[in-house]
């Protein structure tokens, strides 16, 4: 029999809130039927100062460009995911933490590679394989933590 | 009571990695700007120069992760992963503050260039094919950059980015060292 155990509840609600917030910020006006300028918009602000925003390489819904580019949109979406099946991670995992850390760390430096790679023209990367490395960036962000939210004991 | 330890401050951590990150982010944005300044307003949305600041996204995230690093070598300290999130929180605030700071002083240095870019902007949506209605929606939300009001919701927009993605990273940072495991 196993029994799940949480910790840091407020933090784990908190987070979760958090990265709903920018999923929903991440996706641009046109998920409300804005009709207002991409630029405008507040989604697309709070993005401004982090994110380059290149329409041609962002989604779109409703004829609205995301507030976005794709491999932000895959790292928050990742992230989001990652958040929420927590405490099923948690059960399954039986990897240690340095490995957790190692694919964190091969993530960034496989997505520093895609974005220099394709700026020298060795390779031309595309929406599909932004947001695919992007999520690939975003999962181990949440899934290393944890074990600092959810536990679990065997008993008898 | 016996077991509580009081540990030292990270005021100083939090200081520095948000100075390091305001002063690198300002960077960017600011050679972004010229860069775009010294381009022609295409009517495209995007101009190749702001492809310079896809390595902002991450330097924004990584204030949390600096400050916690620099915290536990500077003390030696273990703690629980809600203080490396409060960390990577006075981390974005700080931050905030001290980009508004930085380009405020910009703004004395070169007093031209935020309504350069701005008039930068509106060549460039005038170049655009787009209704006259949405063109000159897109114009009225472009001006006056340096009015109290617009330099107080563009602190508060980067505040709510940089402040979330802080306290994220301040998590992570205080996971991988911090945590007693």
């Amino acid at each position: 029999m196993w029994a799940i155990q949480a910790h840091n509840k407020s933090l784990y609600a908190g987070i979760f809130a958090a990265a709903v917030f920018l999923m929903f910020t991440a996706l641009g006006p046109g998920i409300f039927g804005s009709q207002t300028m991409a630029y405008n918009s507040w989604q697309y602000q709070i993005f401004n100062t982090l994110c380059h925003q290149d329409p041609l390489r962002s989604y779109s819904i409703s004829g609205m460009q995301m507030a976005v580019c794709s491999r932000c949109l895959g790292i928050y979406g990742a992230f989001l995911v990652g958040w929420m099946s927590m405490p099923l991670y948690a059960l399954i995992k039986s990897i240690p933490q340095n490995v957790e850390k190692n694919w964190l760390i091969a993530a960034i430096l496989l997505n520093l590679v895609d974005v220099l790679t394709n700026f020298f023209g060795i390779w031309t990367n595309t929406l599909i394989s932004r947001i695919l490395l992007g999520g690939f960036m975003g999962l181990p962000m949440a899934l290393i933590l944890a074990n600092e939210f959810f536990t679990y004991n065997k008993s008898e | 009571m016996e077991n509580e330890q009081v540990q030292p401050s990270y005021w100083n951590s939090v200081i520095l990695a948000s100075l390091v990150t305001a002063i690198i982010v300002t960077a960017f944005t600011l050679i972004g700007g010229y860069m775009t300044l010294g381009s022609e307003p295409s009517g495209s949305f995007f101009n190749s120069a702001q492809l310079f600041g896809t390595f902002g996204c991450l330097i924004g995230a990584v204030g949390g992760v600096l400050a916690n690093w620099h915290y536990v070598k500077e003390n030696n300290v273990t703690y629980k992963i809600g203080k490396g999130a409060l960390i990577g929180l006075f981390v974005g605030l700080a931050a905030t503050v001290f980009t508004v700071l930085l380009n405020q002083i910009w703004n004395l240095i070169d007093p031209s260039f935020q309504q350069a870019l701005v008039d930068w902007n509106i060549e460039n949506l005038e170049a655009m094919q787009m209704p006259a209605e949405a063109k000159e929606q897109a114009i009225a939300g472009m001006e006056n950059p340096n009015s109290l009001k617009n330099i107080g919701l563009g602190a508060l927009m980067t505040f709510i980015a940089l402040g979330i993605l802080n306290v994220i990273s301040g998590l992570i940072g205080a996971k991988i060292f911090a945590s007693e495991e």
